[in-house]
């Protein structure tokens, strides 16, 4: 039967044609729908990476939007879940074996990390994305998730300083990374939403706080030993 | 059509290649899936040639000149041969393995060996590494899952408490792990088969295996981190080569930093785990 069957592999298989249509809603499924935002080299990532450290200029939206890439946000946040669960293992373990108590690795640490960071960059840019079509300034969907996944990777290094044993010095940083980021997604928003009149700014505040807040949830979690 | 040197078959496979003139003159009406009854060879029927010409004027398909060696596979007693598939596929090809009748030793033994030798083309050296595609051309899965396992279980039994999360862990981890990395590929442009990329990423766990038999068996935590550190090189230099070729050279870094990251990890958890 397959020999009669020939016109109907049209629709869904890995289509390399340009429609946008083709396969309707199972063309969603495939990995050449994805494709596109996988358009990447090396040299680009890296290049995206380092704007992501300098959250006043404001310029990460001008050079990603004609290409948005998803292969940043994915890997910055998989490897913050390692770093940060790592890190938080290790912390644990030095402190309990310098008041030499018995520790034990909490595997916990792994798939809550993964649930934190997994689901805020998935969860935010999805509700401001429907929050901007709703004051119609309307960003598009990969762009937002490209803007928050980069602003995620100034905590790998903040994560690492955070060995540091020092409470104050562990508060400082996770302040001063969580400052950058917030101000990297609140700057490079700005400029596009200030069509959208008052709110505007209710907005952007609103996402300022999000981004510190998710710091001060990172900083209470790993790092709060009970010893 | 008959044939000048001609050898008589044995009764068995007389009757399959009764079965397939039969199906090849008479259409559908005895398929594969029918008994044909044993006849007695006559005059007219066409047979094996032993001579040197390699090619049969028959209606069959053309047969190699090593069918001389045909007449049955001694293992097969003529009864299980009648209609069945499998017996007309026994015809002109010397003895393939029946492998619904064949020891069960036998198979286990072709799949230990396939993936043993699978095991020194990936992570041993050897002068076949270099290109990709012949570097695991008879890939598997029976490898990957049992090396998968035996690391999910071995961490599990080094943990001193919640056992079966870390073997959970351990096992979603590698598993999800392999998938992710393969899809990173495809999406990147490269070009790669899908489960020989999971053959590979599991075969390359072999080092990682050894290490984490070595540190259950050794609590020291110095030792810990140089066994892991060795035995993770040593598994990333065996992943090296398969996937760095399967991209666009200015996108090599993009492909190899997760598997970095994913083997990274799985030391980390090795160490860890106490």
């Amino acid at each position: 039967m397959w020999l009669t069957g020939a016109d109907t592999f049209s629709g869904n298989g890995n289509s390399s044609t340009d429609e946008p249509q083709s396969g309707g809603w199972l063309h969603k499924f495939t990995v050449g729908a994805y494709k596109p935002f996988f358009d990447v080299d090396t040299s680009d990532v890296v290049e995206r990476l380092k704007e992501s450290l300098f959250p006043f200029r404001g310029t990460f939206t001008e050079k990603t939007a004609d290409k948005p890439d998803l292969y940043g946000p994915f890997w910055i946040c998989t490897t913050l879940i390692f770093v940060a669960a790592s890190i938080g293992t290790f912390v644990t373990y030095v402190a309990h074996k310098w008041k030499k108590q018995e520790w034990n690795y909490d595997i916990n640490l792994v798939t809550w990390s993964a649930g934190v960071f997994y689901g805020y960059v998935t969860l935010v840019p999805l509700a401001l994305y429907v929050v901007l079509k709703y004051f119609s300034a309307p960003s598009g969907l990969v762009q937002l998730f490209c803007l928050y996944g980069y602003s995620l990777f100034v905590f790998i290094p903040a994560l690492c300083l955070s060995v540091v044993p020092v409470e104050i010095f562990r508060w400082v940083i996770a302040g001063v990374a969580g400052f950058m980021s917030a101000t990297f997604v609140a700057l490079n928003l700005k400029a596009h939403i200030n069509s959208a009149g008052e709110r505007s700014i209710l907005i952007i505040a609103s996402i300022f706080l999000l981004q510190l807040g998710l710091a001060v949830v990172l900083k209470l979690y790993l790092f709060t030993v009970t010893v | 059509m008959s044939h000048n040197d001609t050898i008589p078959l044995y009764q068995s496979s007389q009757s399959d290649i009764d079965e397939i003139e039969n199906m090849m003159n008479g259409g559908l009406q005895s398929g594969p899936g029918t008994v044909l009854p044993a006849r007695p060879p006559s005059p007219i029927r066409p047979s094996i040639p032993v001579s040197s010409s390699p090619f049969v004027q028959s209606n069959l398909p053309p047969l190699p000149p090593s069918s001389s060696s045909v007449p049955a596979p001694p293992s097969l007693p003529p009864a299980v041969n009648f209609g069945s598939s499998e017996g007309s596929k026994t015809i002109g090809f010397g003895s393939p393995p029946n492998t619904l009748t064949e020891p069960v030793w036998d198979t286990v033994k072709r799949d230990l060996s396939r993936i043993v030798s699978n095991l020194k083309l990936v992570v041993f050296p050897n002068p076949n590494r270099e290109d990709p595609g012949k570097a695991l051309r008879d890939w598997d899965l029976w490898g990957p899952f049992f090396f998968i396992v035996f690391l999910g279980l071995t961490l599990s039994w080094s943990a001193s408490v919640k056992k079966s999360e870390v073997f959970a862990v351990a096992f979603a981890l590698l598993a999800a792990g392999a998938v992710i990395l393969t899809l990173n590929v495809l999406l990147l442009g490269g070009h790669i088969i899908f489960f020989q990329s999971l053959s590979l990423l599991g075969y390359c766990l072999f080092p990682l295996d050894v290490g984490a038999v070595i540190c259950m068996l050794k609590d020291n935590v110095i030792l810990k981190m140089i066994v892991v550190t060795v035995t993770l090189a040593w598994s990333s230099w065996a992943a090296y080569p398969f996937m760095s070729a399967a991209v666009n050279p200015r996108r090599k870094a993009l492909a190899l930093y997760p598997v970095f990251l994913m083997y990274v990890s799985v030391g980390f958890l090795i160490i860890a785990i106490d």
